[in-house]
């Protein structure tokens, strides 16, 4: 199982892609199946996409040739939040 | 007829470790007594037959490695520093640290004005945007200055040069640093922190990586020096473009600003070369702003830096330290909603 974590306004790496995280924030946002959902959210820029997706637990974005789901969008009080992401396929 | 043809020669190529640091450093032997032992120890194996050994019998049938000329006759000896390697993040332990053996200061891409530009800064994952942006800006206001600060010593080694306080009311010294080309990696292989700038013929530029590696290596870790770090364990951070060119600069918070007198403060700096990077605000608790900053590439407690002003149609472009998602004819106005300072320092005048 491959996990990756995004910090706040850095620049992670996903199969090799440079995916930059944005901001976390607090609001609503759409599950695949169309649920909608409120919640910890981040801005994730996805190659060739800019500006960013905003996307929550349970979101799914596709990067490169794979899948990656949103387990977790963490907003601490204080410091940078962050985003993790498990790869599906 | 195979040899096994013994030479003073050593490699230290290829190596990878994870804050390993200090060169190898066996006990260095003068070519009278490297010839000494060789023939000693052609002596010791006297009746292999020829088929199975060479060795010399005479010194002067020896070819030594001169210093500089230890590599399989390429013409260089490759060397590591000497300093342990800087800590990466707690949250990237496990990585390791790969010598990028094809790693030069500096290489022209195609287009560039000049070997140093300012769209060869890519941040990592480390959040020190105000570094990457404060390359980007002393870049575009003058390259010599970056390539002033690092003499690439040919050996795989560089002599970094950064400004730092000596004090917190001093005025910036020149210190040296001896960095090697060995940057962590992710799992693809890619730096983990500041990427690579232009290749060309197989060379790889490594100048941002080099000074943020030299300034991890300053405070012994990468984790010292994100953001909210920069300023623990007794370091006098004066600004990156202090870092960067031993000039001290100017802060200018916004908030007794209008966007004209803002557009008209950049425009300036930038025309005078003076390098020029702004620092959003930290908005993230509004998610309604958050939207619509992210939406044009506004990042809250990011840094960036300017790359133009408009003032007949009073919008500017700003560079993002990733090196993508940049905002692109942004508004007097909206500067002012989405940022919170001015930093202007040193360039070419």
């Amino acid at each position: 199982m491959v996990i990756e974590e995004i910090e706040e306004t850095t620049v992670g790496d996903l199969d090799g892609h440079r995916v930059p995280m944005g901001n976390v924030t607090t609001g609503a946002y759409t599950l695949p199946d169309g649920t909608e959902r409120t919640g910890n959210i981040c801005s994730l820029v996805l190659p060739g996409q800019s500006p960013g997706v905003f996307v929550g637990k349970g979101s799914v974005v596709t990067v490169g040739e794979h899948r990656w789901e949103v387990l977790t969008v963490d907003n601490p009080t204080t410091g940078n939040g962050s985003v993790q992401l498990k790869r599906l396929d | 007829m195979e040899h096994a043809h013994r030479t003073a020669k050593s490699s230290k190529k290829g190596s990878k470790g994870n804050g390993g640091g200090a060169a190898a450093s066996e006990p260095a032997l003068g070519n009278q007594e490297m010839a000494e032992l060789l023939l000693q120890e052609a002596a010791r194996v006297e009746g292999a037959s020829d088929d199975q050994l060479w060795l010399p019998t005479h010194k002067d049938e020896l070819w030594f490695a001169e210093d500089g000329d230890d590599d399989g006759g390429t013409g260089t000896t490759r060397r590591q520093q000497e300093a342990k390697l800087p800590g990466l993040r707690p949250k990237h332990e496990g990585k390791e640290y790969e010598d990028f053996e094809n790693g030069t200061a500096f290489v022209k891409g195609e287009g560039d004005a000049h070997a140093v530009d300012a769209n060869d800064v890519k941040q990592g994952a480390l959040g020190d945007c105000y570094l990457i942006a404060g390359m980007a800006a002393v870049a575009r206001a003058d390259p010599k200055l970056i390539e002033d600060l690092i003499k690439d010593n040919g050996d795989g080694t560089f002599d970094v040069t950064l400004y730092i306080r000596p004090r917190r009311y001093a005025r910036p010294e020149p210190v040296v640093t001896t960095v090697d080309a060995r940057l962590a990696v992710k799992y693809s292989g890619k730096p983990l922190y500041a990427g690579l700038g232009d290749k060309e013929d197989g060379k790889e530029e490594l100048w941002t990586a080099l000074i943020e590696k030299t300034l991890a290596q300053q405070k012994d870790s990468y984790d010292l020096i994100s953001g909210g770090n920069i300023n623990k364990n007794g370091f006098n951070y004066g600004g990156s473009s202090e870092l960067l060119t031993g000039k001290r600069e100017n802060y200018m918070p916004t908030d007794s600003m209008d966007s004209d007198e803002a557009l008209l403060w950049i425009d300036l700096a930038l025309e005078e070369g003076r390098s020029v990077t702004v620092s959003s605000r930290n908005l993230k608790d509004d998610e309604d702003l958050t939207r619509e900053a992210n939406g044009r590439n506004v990042y809250w407690n990011h840094a960036y830096a300017p790359i133009s002003v408009d003032l007949d149609a009073e919008t500017m472009d700003l560079q993002n330290p990733w090196g993508s998602s940049h905002v692109e004819d942004l508004s007097g106005d909206d500067f002012l909603r989405f940022y919170r300072a001015i930093r202007i320092g040193g360039g070419r005048l």
